[in-house]
């Protein structure tokens, strides 16, 4: 199976750059999320990578396989690219029963007939749905259909699949469900996958990598870990999960453990860092809600910061906090519910060193998003 | 992620790319790019060509140049009185019309009359009646002296006819009667989609009903008023068949008529004039439709009359329920029942104003008119041989002109949307003094033969096609096309196996509009034919002019009969289609 290659991506739509000069490798094999808020250009870039759309700039190769290049106007039409396609809508043909949905691809890549019938029962079994080969589309749940329109996308063993947020169109519960069934079927098929979500969850739990996407840019990519706990940008923080950032100065960057100080805060905060940060670079901290401890005001003075409980939100095994610092800033706090918390109780919090990340960025680059 | 290694690989393969953009383009012509570009020319051509002729042709080759048929212009002979007839005839037809149609719509809308779903079918029943066969029904019914209204009349002791059809108040009567439907489904479907609440809460903030009338349902309500308006305004500007059968006997001239009676078909041919007439009309047509347009554009901010809004008011009648039925029933017995029991009355019986009992009755006429000694018969060959190829060809055209609007860079789209509703502008007798001067001259001679006529019939509907089946374009996602191209179906592949399929229904319906336009056209004909290619509709106006009433009315009923019959068959197989997509 090849990877799939953006080199120098862009595309513009009138005055508006929908995407601005991409470049990211799709690994071989790998469930890739392309992770972003709706409009950033994470659709475009797959319907240019499914050949639906010309790009501007740059150019596409599957493996060594170039299949679009702006420069010389070339493309391969999206027919010939050898891809499966999973979209929003289910996209299934209304018309066409569930095994001729299934089989249309394989008639299109020329699989004869005798295999054909196999390979459509082999598609259905793989996501379950063998008995339903005769039925209609619109007979079908929602779940379903994006099941068939999965098994419609892999019976011809396409060398790349891609993915258009196949799961937001269903509830809460069947999301969760389809994702585990996703997660197996492209286990045992192993294809390459790029998989278009503005689900963070979704994509944390589905991919090998997740690239983050922000008007027209790929802010980071790497593993749902790194993203999560070693953000590049504090919007990927942001994005990814909760957290409470805090305008912060590196003053000490011995490893393991780099130190620096905030707004409001008299003494340095123990944290983590890239390698690559400058001593006295300008930049933020984000303190995810989990990372906060929060306790009474007690005898033991070894507290980061004094506040007073806001809100309290009970939400079963969890809490949530809301904290006014004394510094006037509010900030999150997530734990296993222990204890009742009044608002206005006085509270001292603690922060945990290990998932706290210091971005150094300055204010320039945050405040152009 | 691996950032990019030295790309070798992919200079080597940018070089063996042929550079410019011919090559760019040629590389990517496929059977689809061909019939499109094949398509879209064709249209163009088809709209454009005739349309140079009308403008510029008809003064360079023609006799006389553009001054001097100027000069005769002004000077003919009862064109100010035509012109002066069609004002009279467009500005009387549009209040009359409104007058039959605006108490309809609030009797199905608002009222509790009982048989509403049947008054509301009847209420468009003249729009499918053709208006050839309305205006033959009545002057069946009240000509002077042979009309059965004043026949009975006579038989009463009136000694003058009471009613004259043959008359300016009678030509804006049957309009009125038949151009009615435009302005209820109009105002109907906004009556229908309007918020009740918004009546409601002018009720409830203490309006009177006189007042939430005046100043929440009326203002809600003027985009579609205006725009039903000059709908009948086009309409009756460009009808031909009502003022021809009633109005040309007597001398009641339109420009429509005047334009064939006294420069096409006079001696000699004045065929300048024609083409100055021909232009101004599609003028005065061009600008009513953009008006209409920009009140439909500015329609759209009112935004409260949403898809949604909650059913509306029902207002109770009481006793008064059976005034508004009658009042229904008798709109029905003069535009549906009595036209219709005329025409049959006129087929079947055997001496004209006989009391219609079974020994007067016969149906000698229904074999007689069809005599293949006569032209009737090779009329209606020639109409069912035009209507099916015309509408099928007109379909096909149609299916990739839209497809195009729908999926082609924009530019494209832009002009193939504007250039195929060119037409639109173009009643009958324009469309036909266009054809006259494209299609008698090289390199494209079809004067005298079918060719023209269905030249002319396909021009004409174009856009009726072309809305129906790219509305049913824009309906379909693109996903479903997208989907089969992902499967590794080309754009042709696509296009057969996913689109064709989905868009049956709406194929069908635009073939079916077509095909009855097309089956009953007369207002293009009347100048396009010659003996030999008469149509069924040319027929019957011939006939008409014979006074052989009997044969006229067993056409129409045969015309009715085809339509209805189109109608059902289209509908079963359509029905048939939405079942297989929906099994």
């Amino acid at each position: 199976m090849p990877g799939v290659r953006l080199d120098r991506l862009c595309k513009r739509f009138g005055d508006v750059a929908a995407i601005d000069d991409i470049s990211i490798e799709f690994l071989d094999g790998e469930l890739t999320s392309v992770l972003g808020p709706s409009g950033c250009g994470k659709t475009t870039t797959l319907n240019i990578i499914a050949g639906f759309i010309d790009p501007d700039g740059g150019s596409i190769s599957f493996g060594e396989q170039i299949v679009a290049d702006a420069a010389s106007g070339f493309a391969v039409p999206p027919n010939k690219r050898n891809l499966g396609m999973v979209f929003q809508s289910y996209a299934l043909w209304p018309h066409l029963s569930i095994a001729e949905n299934v089989a249309y691809g394989l008639k299109m890549h020329n699989v004869p007939r005798t295999e054909r019938d196999a390979a459509v029962m082999r598609s259905l079994r793989r996501v379950k749905l063998e008995h339903c080969r005769d039925r209609f589309p619109h007979e079908l749940s929602g779940g379903q259909q994006q099941r068939v329109a999965l098994a419609r996308a892999i019976a011809y063993s396409p060398r790349i699949l891609l993915f258009d947020e196949p799961l937001s169109n269903l509830d809460a519960q069947l999301r969760e469900e389809m994702r585990l069934e996703l997660k197996e079927v492209h286990r045992d098929i192993g294809v390459t996958a790029i998989y278009v979500t503005h689900d963070q969850a979704e994509a944390m739990s589905l991919s090998h990598r997740i690239a983050v996407m922000w008007s027209g840019r790929i802010l980071q990519s790497g593993s749902p870990r790194e993203l999560y706990e070693e953000p590049a940008d504090v919007r990927v923080a942001e994005f990814l999960g909760r957290t409470n950032v805090f305008e912060a100065r590196l003053v000490d960057r011995r490893a393991p453990r780099a130190r620096v100080l905030i707004e409001g805060v008299g003494q340095p905060l123990e944290c983590r860092t890239t390698l690559d940060a400058r001593l006295n670079a300008a930049g933020v901290l984000s303190v995810r809600p989990e990372a906060v401890t929060v306790k009474p005001v007690g005898p033991t003075p070894t507290a980061d910061a004094l506040g007073r409980v806001s809100s309290a939100m009970y939400l079963g095994k969890l809490s949530q906090l809301q904290i006014r610092l004394e510094s006037g800033k509010t900030i999150e706090a997530l734990e296993l519910t222990r204890r009742t918390w009044n608002v206005g109780d006085p509270v001292a919090v603690t922060f945990d060193p290990e998932q706290c990340f210091f971005i150094a960025q300055s204010a320039e680059i945050r405040q152009a998003s | 992620m691996s950032s990019l290694d030295t790309a070798s690989p992919v200079t080597a393969r940018r070089m063996a790319v042929l550079p410019g953009r011919l090559a760019r383009r040629l590389q990517r012509l496929d059977a689809a790019s061909i019939v499109i570009a094949v398509s879209a020319i064709t249209l163009v051509f088809l709209v454009l060509y005739p349309l140079f002729w009308l403008f510029y042709g008809s003064f360079a080759y023609g006799e006389l140049s553009l001054s001097e048929a100027l000069a005769q212009f002004w000077n003919l002979p009862g064109l100010d009185r035509a012109l002066l007839n069609t004002l009279w005839l467009v500005f009387g037809t549009l209040p009359l019309s409104f007058i039959f149609a605006l108490p309809l719509v609030w009797i199905t809308a608002r009222t509790d009359t009982p048989l509403k779903g049947v008054i509301e079918i009847a209420a468009i029943m003249p729009f499918i009646t053709p208006p050839l066969i309305g205006a033959v029904a009545w002057a069946l019914l009240a000509a002077p002296r042979t009309g059965l209204i004043n026949v009975l009349a006579a038989q009463f002791g009136f000694t003058a006819p009471i009613f004259n059809i043959y008359s300016m108040p009678g030509l804006i009567l049957v309009m009125a009667l038949y151009f009615s439907p435009y302005v209820f489904l109009t105002v109907q479907a906004v009556m229908q989609r309007m918020d009740a609440s918004l009546e409601e809460a002018s009720l409830v903030a203490g309006a009177s009903l006189a007042q939430t009338v005046r100043h929440v349902v009326m203002p809600l309500s003027l985009p579609a008023i205006l725009s039903a308006g000059i709908l009948v305004v086009t309409r009756s500007l460009e009808e031909f068949a009502i003022p021809g059968i009633l109005g040309a006997p007597t001398g009641i001239y339109t420009i429509t008529t005047y334009i064939y009676y006294q420069a096409i078909s006079y001696v000699p041919p004045r065929y300048e004039v024609a083409a100055l007439l021909a232009c101004g009309l599609m003028a005065l047509t061009g600008i009513f439709l953009a008006i209409q347009a920009r009140i439909l554009g500015g329609g759209r901010q009112f935004t409260s009359v949403s898809g949604k809004g909650h059913s509306p008011r029902v207002i109770r009648l009481g006793r008064w329920k059976y005034a508004t039925l009658a009042y229904a029933l008798i709109y029905i017995g003069v535009t549906v029942a009595l036209p219709y029991l005329v025409l049959i009355y006129a087929a079947l019986i055997s001496k004209w104003g006989a009391v219609p009992v079974p020994t007067n009755l016969t149906l000698a006429k229904l074999v007689t008119t069809f005599d293949p000694a006569l032209s009737a018969r090779s009329g209606l060959i020639n109409s069912l041989i035009l209507a099916v190829s015309g509408a099928t060809l007109a379909t096909l055209l149609t299916l990739v002109v839209s497809y195009t609007i729908n999926k082609g860079s924009p530019l494209v789209r832009v002009m193939l949307d504007f250039v195929s509703s060119i037409p639109l502008t173009m009643p009958g007798p324009v469309i036909a003094v266009a054809m006259l001067w494209a299609y008698l001259h090289e390199p494209f001679v079809l004067y005298g033969t079918l060719w023209i006529l269905l030249v002319a019939y396909v021009t004409h509907y174009l856009p009726y096609g072309v809305r129906t089946i790219s509305g049913s374009f824009r309906q379909l996602s693109t996903d479903f096309e997208r989907a089969a191209a992902a499967c590794g179906a080309s754009r042709v592949a696509g296009f057969r196996d996913i689109l064709l399929p989905l868009l049956r229904p709406g194929i069908l319906a635009g073939w079916m509009l077509m095909f009855i336009s097309m089956v009953r056209e007369l207002s293009s004909s009347i100048f396009l034919f010659v003996p030999g290619t008469e149509t069924t509709a040319v027929i019957m106006l011939e006939l008409w002019q014979e006074a052989r009433f009997s044969e006229v009315a067993v056409l129409s009923l045969t015309l009715i009969v085809i339509s209805v019959c189109v109608v059902m068959l289209v509908r079963r197989l359509a029905g048939a289609a939405y079942l297989s997509a929906h099994r």
